[in-house]
């Protein structure tokens, strides 16, 4: 599925169009704020900004996300490395080794490192995107229900067993997302379920101000109930000298570490329910595993941060393959990424290659455009960053809930996106603190509809025989992974279970 | 609030069993034996097995002598202070539901979050510069520029 030479200069002008450039160089900006303020993620970061999308075309909706998105999980080194606070949970790996580093007077050489890396990391990504989405949707494009069911459920299972710790409650999470997928319209037979008698229910859980709750307003909650006492903020030796000073040379140091952090990020943000967070934390596991000097990891040694900050950056373009490709959502993001691409009629699947391949390729040209404009935004935000993060959270903790409220409006245009929005706000909060994973259930409200489709087209087909769900080759293995998944999570439990038992009896 | 997992374990029971009568009355594809019913009860049984496991897990941390409370408070909304703003930040959502629709978005803006500032011992003037900075911003980028039919209120005669 090669892209004629017609279709890459028709997304080329489509990039090129001032309103985008303007789109990326804002979005950007906004994505590094956010990023770089500790407390806001970089998935809140694009749930704000998606109220303003809606208004515009899609190539510049996408570009604002793409772009945001990505200096969002860049600039959440910023604080990590002056601050010793993560900005997003994506910094959180390293930023014990960025704060040393930085209290022994090499804070631009952290933060230029961190720059070079998220760079090139994003390239790396990106260009595993451009080479392998093409490629899977030509083979994706064979797939039937029962294969988009398997797949499907992979993704649930995988948001379940991989990206949590307490595997029950996140699948309880999951069941969460998938039961508000189902009310409104039932999308086969046109029954209204667990609607209330409301008329605004009739068209769903609307996915933005479902989103802002989850992700803003219950992380609002959250900070502001702990605002007490005058907030204090330890600054590190300002360094002066040019920002890339030095960063050279560490590139050349460890350019294994490089190659193999984007490598894992991207193979981490493809996986469904594994994004940029997972990729960071488990790439400097491995760094460390293989390092010759893992007892320096931790104490400022930069050997680490190359690793994971590639691998968090990388894992951003990493996530779009499936949900690109397959509808399917690699993390929080992009789960938000496939609402707006359905929102904007670019349905996502292998069939957007086919009818829209000049949208596709400039989604492409947009995120090099994004890892590009990095460097000089980067360069731009640790210079005025010092300033900025001195605004405390009970500053900026309200001003965000203010844009939740007019952008959970503007989804509905009536109260009613506030009304949900609010709704699911509190439930994300006592979800959140009681342990119970959030981004499980972004996932189920997007992924309901296509699961719950395909598995009724199946079974519809099969004539209700499971045993069809396995007969084609592809579902077959997709099957056969799903079930093992679950096999495993389930040994481990018991495992567990055991040596619980185990320990208190010889306690007793 | 936090809730024992045997609470929870609960409750998602109920939740289990809701759903599947709901889902009852959902009528079936003609000549098919499912249909917009199949998932809401394949959901319901799900909560109702993950509310049994909750309340299993409880009780086997009792049995190794761990006890959590049924239901408590988070230590910070046990203060004044995390009370205090739990509460500013609903009636902000509120007032925008209830209030903002008769006198505008502007006022009911700018009030509460000055309410929220000051609570949280801003200093005046920067919570009545912040306050009205970001309820202008507000109105500017979604009424203005993206036309969102955010309510007028007092300001309805004005433009």
């Amino acid at each position: 599925m090669l892209p004629s030479l017609d279709v890459l200069g028709q997304a080329f002008l489509l990039v090129m169009d001032p309103q985008v450039l303007l789109v990326v160089l804002f979005a950007g900006a906004f994505g590094m704020f956010m990023g770089a303020m500790p407390g806001l993620t970089a998935t809140m970061a694009v749930a704000l900004l998606v109220p303003l999308t809606f208004f515009m075309d899609p190539i510049p909706a996408l570009a604002a996300i793409v772009t945001a998105s990505g200096m969002a999980i860049f600039a959440g080194d910023i604080p990590g490395a002056m601050l010793r606070i993560p900005g997003t949970p994506a910094s959180a790996a390293y930023v014990e080794d960025s704060y040393r580093l930085s209290v022994a007077g090499k804070l631009n050489l952290s933060l230029g490192t961190n720059i070079i890396v998220s760079c090139i990391g994003g390239l790396f990504g990106v260009t595993v995107l451009i080479l392998g989405a093409p490629v899977l949707a030509e083979f994706a494009l064979l797939f039937t229900s029962f294969e988009y069911f398997w797949l499907a459920a992979l993704g649930l299972s995988c948001a379940i067993f991989i990206a949590s710790t307490d595997p029950l409650k996140a699948a309880v999470a999951l069941m969460i997302g998938l039961a508000l997928a189902t009310v409104g319209l039932d999308p086969t037979s046109g029954v209204p379920r667990f609607t209330f008698g409301q008329i605004d229910m009739l068209s769903g859980i609307e996915f933005i101000p479902a989103m802002i709750g989850l992700f803003a307003l219950a992380e609002i909650l959250r900070g502001m109930i702990r605002l007490g006492g005058q907030e204090t903020h330890q600054d590190v030796p300002p360094t002066s000298g040019p920002l890339f000073k030095g960063v050279g040379g560490v590139i050349w140091t460890y350019p294994k570490n490089i190659l193999r952090g984007s490598t894992l990020g991207t193979l981490i943000g493809a996986l469904p329910g594994a994004g940029a967070d997972i990729a960071a934390w488990m790439s400097y596991a491995v760094s460390k595993r293989f390092s010759k000097t893992p007892e320096k990891y931790g104490k400022g040694h930069v050997e680490g941060l190359v690793d994971a900050s590639a691998a968090n950056n990388s894992a951003v373009a990493g996530s779009w393959i499936p949900a690109l490709v397959f509808g399917i959502p690699g993390d929080s993001i992009t789960a938000i990424v496939i609402g707006v691409l359905y929102m904007k009629g670019m349905n996502p699947g292998p069939t957007v290659f086919l009818m829209n391949p000049q949208l596709i390729y400039a989604v492409f040209m947009i995120f090099i455009l994004a890892a590009l404009v990095m460097v000089p935004l980067g360069w731009a935000a640790v210079k005025v960053a010092r300033p900025v993060l001195r605004v405390p959270r009970r500053v900026l903790l309200p001003i965000v809930l203010s844009l939740c409220i007019v952008g959970a409006f503007a989804m509905t245009n009536s109260v009613y996106g506030i009304i949900l929005m609010a709704a699911m706000g509190i439930l994300g909060w006592v979800l959140e603190e009681n342990g119970f994973p959030v981004a499980p259930i972004i996932l189920g409200l997007v992924l309901g509809g296509m699961f719950e489709r395909m598995f009724l087209t199946s079974m519809i087909k099969s004539d209700g025989s499971f045993l069809e769900f396995f007969e084609r080759p592809v579902a077959a293995g997709l099957g056969v992974a799903v079930l093992l998944l679950w096999a495993w999570t389930l040994f481990k439990g018991i495992q567990s279970m055991r040596a619980r038992a185990a320990a208190r009896k010889n306690a007793a | 609030m936090q809730l024992s997992d045997a609470l929870s374990g609960a409750l998602f029971i109920l939740l289990g069993l809701f759903m599947i009568w709901t889902a009852s009355g959902f009528p079936a594809f003609s000549g098919q034996p499912y249909g917009a019913s199949l998932l809401p009860t394949l959901l319901g049984c799900g909560f109702i097995i993950a509310g049994v496991l909750l309340g299993l897990r409880e009780l086997t941390w009792r049995r190794a002598g761990v006890r959590h409370a049924m239901i408590s408070l988070l230590p910070p909304l046990r203060q004044v202070a995390g009370i205090g703003s739990v509460i500013l930040i609903f009636a902000a959502i509120l007032g925008q539901i209830l209030v903002a629709p008769h006198v505008g978005y502007m006022p009911v803006s700018v009030i509460s979050l000055l309410a929220i500032f000051l609570w949280h011992e801003v200093r005046p003037l920067t919570a009545i510069i912040a306050a009205i900075c970001t309820t202008l911003f507000c109105w500017w980028a979604f009424a203005v520029l993206l036309r969102v039919p955010l309510p007028r209120g007092f300001i309805e005669g004005f433009f």
